[in-house]
């Protein structure tokens, strides 16, 4: 019986695991910071206000013009069919293939990580965006009115980014771990999945409007456009922005179901890595029981699995559901409903530390391979050499063990902090008594520690 | 005492105890390991008729610097795979036994498969 967790079919090195002394000097830091942090903190609030600043006429003009606007969009558009015809056409070699390694570790991963530091970089260059809103102009064009469309439910919000988040993260980790099969997702089912995905997105743009359901339901603007608040860039009426790090983000949890998709991206990350270390044990055995059952295996594997995914999502909102209830306690507190939407944001630097605690060194070693042998040779059959670069490799070196730990805890320290820090920031809106505000801090304190050390422990017991 | 005072000496009570149960409680569980038969001081894996490692996915670890040193056993014509160090060996019609013998010299966790049928033998870890 094999058990292969997505990164396996992908890169051939996977990280060691934490060292004790380090997970405890971590640990460590974290406490001191958080005290620290109640001790001394600012006492006026300091990231609801963007203090935005134009970046200049001539630049926004450029790269909010319509043949920019065309040009990114055609660029998603191209890159997405690559990917589709790659895994639909190409070998069935996970790691040859363009697809698995464009769409789950440049696009995936990649997006995140820059959208945090930029803005969100995806918008422009949303395939399914471009498609929808290329439509629209058509229809206008030719009808002579804008599409009529139905009035996005307000209370599904951004329920089924969430749900879609999961799913993704389903199909990435799970689907392909099938019994006994050291495959791990195939280039062909990630097209197909590609290609269904489309067909709904559009179908539901077409429904609600382009621009209403990538703010609300499709799951990769959605996803990455959160991690993009965190970013210092932006656009406002037709003009790019310079923001204060971190401060878009204060507005970014007032739609239903925000809280859901960023506990769904902590919990995703917390269940791939804890599949490898932590659950290891626990998935094995009800696997087993399944099996015994008489269940097929593969079906029996996918069933643990999906309960114990689910379980770490209950697990993860639970914990938080937990600290927003003993913020309530604090007199002059706001709604439950408030306060749970009101702090979902700070849990955003932490879900973008778990993915770089986890993914880090798999981005560094796939990219590799997506900017070497897999532009010369997308389909991966050895036909092509589009670039000279078909024969390239991977330089596993490029990285030691130590050099992955300390980003990997670094990235947990630091989304630590950030979480606090907004944490404490928005605290002073609904508090502004300063020692109530502090005094509820010691609640969202309580939830940080708790998923900053099990992020540090399940570093500390991957691949064991 | 000043809530400020309070909590920074909470911090390092906390932070004291955390100290105390993860170091002294720890232990080095980087020892070489092994699920593997060994022969002659060189382990070796074996693989069954059913095309699996007989014990269980072997388990190796080594330093930096070290060398990986050991011998896959097959009953059948197969390509074995060392992932990460790329390093693969064919084993003849009829079955056979290859020998790995390199030094250790990238960091990390890797895997050694029976490549023809995706069967994991090895886990190897090479550790700072």
């Amino acid at each position: 019986m094999s058990f292969i967790p997505f990164a396996h079919a992908l890169a051939a090195r996977q990280d060691l695991p934490v060292p004790a002394w380090l997970f405890a000097w971590a640990a460590s830091i974290v406490l001191i910071v958080s005290f620290f942090a109640l001790s001394a903190a600012w006492r006026e609030p300091k990231f609801e206000d963007e203090h935005a600043r134009s970046l200049g006429e001539r630049l926004s003009a450029i790269l909010l013009s319509l043949p920019a606007q065309i040009l990114s969009g055609a660029i998603g558009v191209f890159l997405l069919g690559v990917a589709v015809y790659a895994g639909l056409e190409g070998t069935e070699a996970p790691d040859r293939n363009f697809a698995l390694t464009f769409l789950f570790v440049t696009c995936w991963l990649g997006f995140p990580f820059f959208s945090a530091i930029f803005g969100d970089l995806f918008r422009p260059f949303n395939p399914w965006r471009a498609v929808g809103r290329t439509v629209g102009a058509g229809f206008g064009a030719i009808a002579g009115q804008r599409p009529a469309h139905l009035a996005y439910p307000e209370r599904l919000g951004r329920w089924p980014a969430a749900v879609g988040l999961l799913a993704v993260v389903w199909l990435e980790v799970i689907y392909g771990a099938s019994g006994g099969v050291a495959v791990g997702l195939d280039p062909h089912a990630c097209a197909v999945a590609a290609l269904f995905y489309s067909v709904y997105t559009l179908a539901m743009m077409a429904v609600f409007g382009t621009e209403e359901w990538c703010e609300r339901g499709e799951v990769f603007s959605v996803y990455f456009g959160m991690f993009g608040r965190l970013g210092i860039f932006g656009s406002r009426d037709g003009r790019l922005q310079r923001r204060r790090p971190f401060s878009a983000a204060t507005k970014w949890a007032t739609v239903p179901g925000s809280a859901a998709l960023v506990i769904a991206s902590i919990a995703s990350t917390s269940y791939d890595g804890a599949s490898e270390g932590a659950f290891k044990d626990g998935i094995e055995s009800l696997f087993h029981r399944l099996a015994d059952t008489g269940m097929n295996l593969t079906t029996a594997l996918r069933l643990t699995d999906t309960i114990f995914m689910l379980l770490t999502f209950a697990g993860v909102g639970l914990i938080y559901l937990l600290g927003v209830r003993g913020m309530r306690t604090v007199p002059g507190a706001p709604s439950f409903a408030k306060l749970r939407t009101g702090f979902a944001h700070t849990l955003i630097p932490i879900a973008l530390a778990y993915l770089v605690a986890h993914y880090f060194s798999l981005f560094v070693f796939q990219e590799q391979a997506q900017f070497g042998y897999l532009l010369s040779d997308p389909l991966g059959n050895g036909h092509t050499d589009l670039f000279g670069t078909a024969g390239s490799g991977i330089d596993f070196k490029v990285l030691s063990a130590n050099a992955i730990w300390y980003v990997q805890v670094g990235a947990l320290v630091v989304g630590h902090v950030i979480g606090l820090m907004l944490a404490h920031d928005r605290a002073l809106v609904y508090w502004p008594n300063y020692r109530r505000a502090t005094a509820s801090q010691y609640w969202m304190l309580a939830v940080m520690v708790a998923f900053t050390c099990f992020g540090l422990y399940l570093l500390s017991v991957a691949n064991g | 005492m000043n809530t400020r005072t309070a909590l920074i000496g909470a911090g390092l009570v906390v932070v004291a105890v955390v100290l105390f149960v993860v170091l002294g409680g720890g232990s080095d569980s980087s020892s070489n390991s092994s699920s593997t038969t060994e022969t002659a001081e060189v382990p070796t894996i074996v693989v069954n008729q059913q095309g699996e490692p007989v014990g269980g996915v072997a388990d190796l670890t080594y330093k930096k610097g070290d060398r990986i040193h050991f011998e896959v056993e097959v009953p059948f014509e197969e390509e074995i795979h060392l992932h990460g160090y790329d390093v693969a060996k064919e084993v003849p019609k009829g079955g056979g036994t290859v020998t790995y013998d390199l030094p250790a010299e990238i960091e990390g966790v890797f895997e050694a498969e029976l490549e023809g049928r995706g069967e994991q033998i090895l886990e190897l870890k090479v550790e700072p």
